[in-house]
């Protein structure tokens, strides 16, 4: 009777065994449910984003180092940056200057339910005309990179700025991202225009960045369409703007829902098909485009419906 | 105040040009001759110095006087 009981138990040990070895044997495809969260801004808190102008004379997405708590004093010091980058001279990165004219003033400033209204002195106009609109659209893109900004009202010497002085481009009063970067028109005719925004990479001493350019043409496709075709096929004659998404790179589906895009795309995003692994590049340029495109809090990609990033 | 380059009636003329819109239908929707919508179209064109409807919408993006 113990020698039956011992063998029993032998038996149940070597079928436990077996069951483990096997597990081990056939491993489950756990690669593609690994989820991985992206932040944009790094773990840094204190790291703010600032369009400065980089060395081919875009504006381009950069970060600052600034220890303010407050929307309001957040956005002063940005805008102080972007004034006179010899006071933040050590928080700018090299290869990035500032585009509002060294003497401006900051008269005023005020936040209130997503809205920052500012008030400059005239010396914000005292720049030649190609200039103008870039300091516009820097302003309008790094004060609506803090949390919670969503539209900016820009005052010079106490009254609402709506045409600048040498351009004649008209402004509207409330200013949003709608309001392009570094914009590029392509049209050839005045049927089915659209407006999108594009992020580039680019590198400076080895250190790349994020440049946006508002492309407005004919094409009445869905944005992200647009996007990715523009980042795959890098139709760009720039070699200042770069991409790295494959070319084949394909949009199965679109879904928008609870404030939230997400894009099932084809096995080609991946740059490893092996690892399943997607070049953080590709990822940047793609969401940080979808984002200015789309009234999204987050994008998520997905490769045959299975959760791959999720931007925060 | 700020003028415009464009009077209010051009600008709602261009504004649904880059809707798509076809010369008949912008003139269905102003209450206007299509004769009228060509003639916007046309002053608009000599007061931006530019040939074709083509030009002058990206003239007017470019100056914020339309937009999409």
């Amino acid at each position: 009777m113990i020698k039956r009981m011992s063998l029993k138990k032998i038996s149940i040990c070597i079928i436990a065994l077996f069951a483990i070895f096997l597990f081990y044997l056939f491993p489950t495809n756990e690669k593609l449910k690994v989820n991985k969260e992206l932040n944009y801004v790094e773990d840094d808190k204190n790291l703010n984003t600032i369009f400065l102008i980089d060395s081919n004379n875009y504006l381009a997405k950069t970060s600052i180092d600034l220890d303010d708590k407050t929307i309001k004093n957040k956005a002063i010091k940005l805008l102080t940056a972007l004034i006179n980058d010899e006071k933040y001279a050590d928080k700018i990165p090299n290869g990035f200057k500032s585009i509002i004219p060294n003497d401006t003033k900051i008269l005023n400033l005020e936040y209130k339910d997503g809205v920052i209204k500012v008030d400059f002195s005239k010396e914000l106009m005292d720049t030649n005309k190609e200039n103008e609109e870039k300091i516009i659209e820097a302003i309008v893109y790094t004060l609506t990179s803090i949390d919670k900004v969503k539209y900016i009202i820009i005052y010079m010497e106490g009254e609402i700025l709506t045409k600048l002085p040498q351009s004649n481009i008209n402004l509207p009063s409330t200013l949003d991202r709608n309001f392009g970067i570094n914009k590029e028109y392509n049209l050839t005719g005045y049927k089915n225009i659209s407006k999108t925004t594009i992020y580039y990479v680019n590198k400076y001493n080895n250190k790349e960045y994020y440049v946006p350019v508002t492309k407005i043409s004919n094409d009445g496709r869905e944005k992200a369409e647009i996007i990715i075709e523009e980042l795959g096929n890098n139709k760009t004659y720039n070699t200042n703007l770069m991409s790295y998404l494959n070319s084949n790179t394909k949009i199965v589906s679109l879904n928008e829902a609870n404030n939230q895009l997400v894009i099932d795309f084809n096995d080609k995003i991946f740059n490893d098909k092996d690892s399943n692994t997607i070049l953080d590049e590709v990822i940047y340029t793609i969401s940080l485009s979808i984002l200015d495109n789309y009234n999204v809090d987050s994008v998520i990609f997905t490769v045959n419906d299975q959760e791959i990033y999720k931007s925060k | 105040m700020n003028k415009s380059i464009l009077t209010k009636r051009e600008k709602q003329v261009f504004e649904l040009l880059i809707l798509n819109k076809t010369t008949k239908e912008i003139a269905l929707n102003l209450n206007i001759s299509e004769k009228t919508v060509r003639n916007h179209i046309s002053n608009a064109m000599q007061k931006l110095g530019v040939k074709g409807r083509a030009s002058a919408v990206v003239e007017l993006l470019r100056l914020n006087e339309i937009s999409l």
